[in-house]
């Protein structure tokens, strides 16, 4: 782990960058519009207009998300002291990138076409080099443990045709890789934020489980080692009903997130109302470094800040685009803090 | 009204009027047909319309929650999700005749879970879509045959009703005409005949 001192450069160069987060007031704006046009207009105002230039249409603000997320990705890598730090945050669209890359070749040896379009830049791996690793089967060179679990879901995919287990294995070995990069990088915070991270993705799993009634043998290849919460605890709230999970799991740091539960009755509404208490959990985990300045858990927090960010203009904009509900939308908004 | 080219003799005339009889019956017939068809039809129309509103009313309920999903996701990570099916969905057609119209009638059979992705880049949103939808498979598919009916009964009414105006304002006043004309011609026929035998009559008496 570098030494404390050389994250005050990326920490002060972080609330900087800080102060060009959208703000809840802009938000408000975006959501308030009449139409698309109208809030993209609103986003023109913050650091999103140095992409609506090469906005092809107003339906296509997920581009302008998505390369405002990688320059800042990128950004942030060239002056982090521990890269690993970022490439946590990225972890999560390399897999999705080899699972596009896996889909796509069952649906090619399936008389499909293959989905490149799929392919996202936010991933550590750039995306050629992941297809030319897909494509001539080599995966020696493939980083975050992905050359032995690529071969081992293709086995599996061979063996079973069961696209819904190959996803298990990748979904286990993502956070088996967020753990390790945390572990890895020697920062507490960073091991308590993963940890945070999935006990929320456990304890959301466990819902969805819960409402589509699975059995739990079937349930426990949906859940993830590595939280501070194990899994056999987490297995054995299946059987209990929903109303008790907060009592169950009190004397864990996710119980707070149920405390802000206000109806437990419909497991529909609840599951997306979990969403977004869950990735309010998952930032407030990393609160108490931001008074630190030499903390290197500050940069996490920005990160998951953007992120949050990028998910809040994402609702607001797909709410403006459909003209649905704004109050809902206004109600799935993370609290980017 | 256009009367019939046909030789005015006795033969034609009773050919005419067994015509006349077929036609009259033929469209008493249509006109029942035709009747009842409206009856089903209407009934048909109401359900359907009906169905169809319910079913709207579900449809935006799925694509409300479909929409929480895609909203709160990169939608690169959403059809991803969606890249590789795991339900399957097999469907018979079979007909039943309903008034001589062959109404479809769809069994769908489903199979497999929707929920066939990783939960980990997911929302439950995309589980309550996919399940509602899945749900709503079945309704769609009686809607689109009853709705099918409908229209094919639709036609069928178009078409019996054309055959009933044709009956009513042209073959049967046709057959009319032509028995009133072969008629006359041959009561012509007649009293030219008894004229000219009075004459033959006259003419012998007074040799």
């Amino acid at each position: 782990m570098p030494p404390a001192e050389q994250y005050g450069y990326a920490v002060a160069r972080l609330r900087a960058m800080s102060v060009n987060l959208v703000e809840d007031s802009v938000l408000q704006r975006i959501l308030e519009s009449e139409d698309l046009e109208g809030a993209l207009k609103v986003l023109g105002e913050t650091v999103y207009s140095a992409w609506l230039v090469d906005l092809k249409g107003s339906g296509d603000f997920d581009r302008v998300i998505e390369a405002e997320l990688v320059s800042v990705y990128d950004e942030v890598q060239r002056f982090v002291p521990d890269v690993r730090l970022v490439q946590l945050f990225r972890l999560p669209y390399d897999f999705h990138n080899v699972k596009v890359l896996l889909k796509s070749l069952v649906l090619l040896r399936e008389g499909g076409e293959r989905r490149f379009d799929l392919l996202t830049p936010l991933g550590n791996i750039p995306s050629d080099d992941l297809i030319m690793a897909m494509e001539s089967e080599d995966f020696r060179l493939l980083p975050f443990g992905l050359h032995t679990l690529v071969p081992a879901a293709l086995t599996l995919w061979e063996q079973t045709r069961d696209i819904l287990e190959v996803e298990k294995i990748l979904d286990t070995g993502l956070f088996a890789a967020m753990k390790k990069l945390a572990v890895e990088s020697g920062i507490g915070g960073a091991l308590a934020w993963v940890r945070g991270k999935i006990d929320g993705e456990n304890i959301r799993n466990l819902l969805r489980i819960k409402r589509m009634d699975m059995d739990v043998s079937a349930a426990a290849g949906f859940l993830h080692e590595g939280g501070f919460l194990s899994k056999e605890r987490l297995l054995s709230l299946l059987s209990e009903p929903v109303e008790s999970w907060p009592r169950a799991i009190a004397f864990a740091d996710v119980g707070r997130a149920f405390s802000d539960v206000q109806d437990v009755t419909d497991l529909n509404s609840l599951l997306v109302e979990m969403e977004k208490i869950i990735d309010d959990y998952v930032a407030s985990i990393l609160e108490k470094a931001k008074y630190n300045a030499f903390a290197p858990e500050n940069i996490l927090a920005f990160l998951w800040k953007k992120e949050l960010e990028a998910k809040n203009i994402r609702i607001a904009l797909v709410s403006v685009g459909n003209n649905t509900d704004r109050t809902l939308a206004k109600g799935l908004f993370r609290h980017a803090g | 009204m256009a009367r019939l080219n046909v030789n005015p003799n006795r033969m034609e005339l009773s050919r005419l009027k067994k015509r006349l009889v077929v036609a009259k019956r033929g469209h008493k017939l249509l006109k029942d047909k035709q009747d009842a068809l409206i009856k089903a039809f209407l009934e048909r129309a109401r359900e359907a319309k009906v169905l169809r509103e319910e079913l709207e009313d579900e449809l935006k309920g799925c694509y409300k929650s479909f929409l929480l999903a895609r909203a709160q996701t990169l939608p690169a990570m959403l059809e991803q999700a969606l890249m590789i099916s795991g339900a399957k969905a097999e469907l018979q057609v079979g007909y039943k005749n309903v008034m001589s119209v062959m109404v479809p009638e769809y069994e769908v059979e489903q199979g497999g879970s929707p929920m066939n992705y990783g939960l980990a880049a997911t929302l439950g949103s995309l589980d309550v879509a996919l399940e509602r939808f899945a749900r709503l498979i079945p309704q769609l598919i009686l809607l689109a045959a009853r709705e099918k009916a409908i229209s094919l009964m639709a036609l069928e009414i178009e078409k019996t009703r054309r055959r009933v105006n044709a009956l009513e304002h042209v073959l049967i006043p046709g057959f009319i005409e032509t028995i009133r004309y072969i008629t006359m011609k041959l009561d012509e026929q007649e009293r030219s005949t008894l004229s000219r035998l009075m004459k033959i009559k006259e003419i012998v008496r007074s040799h």
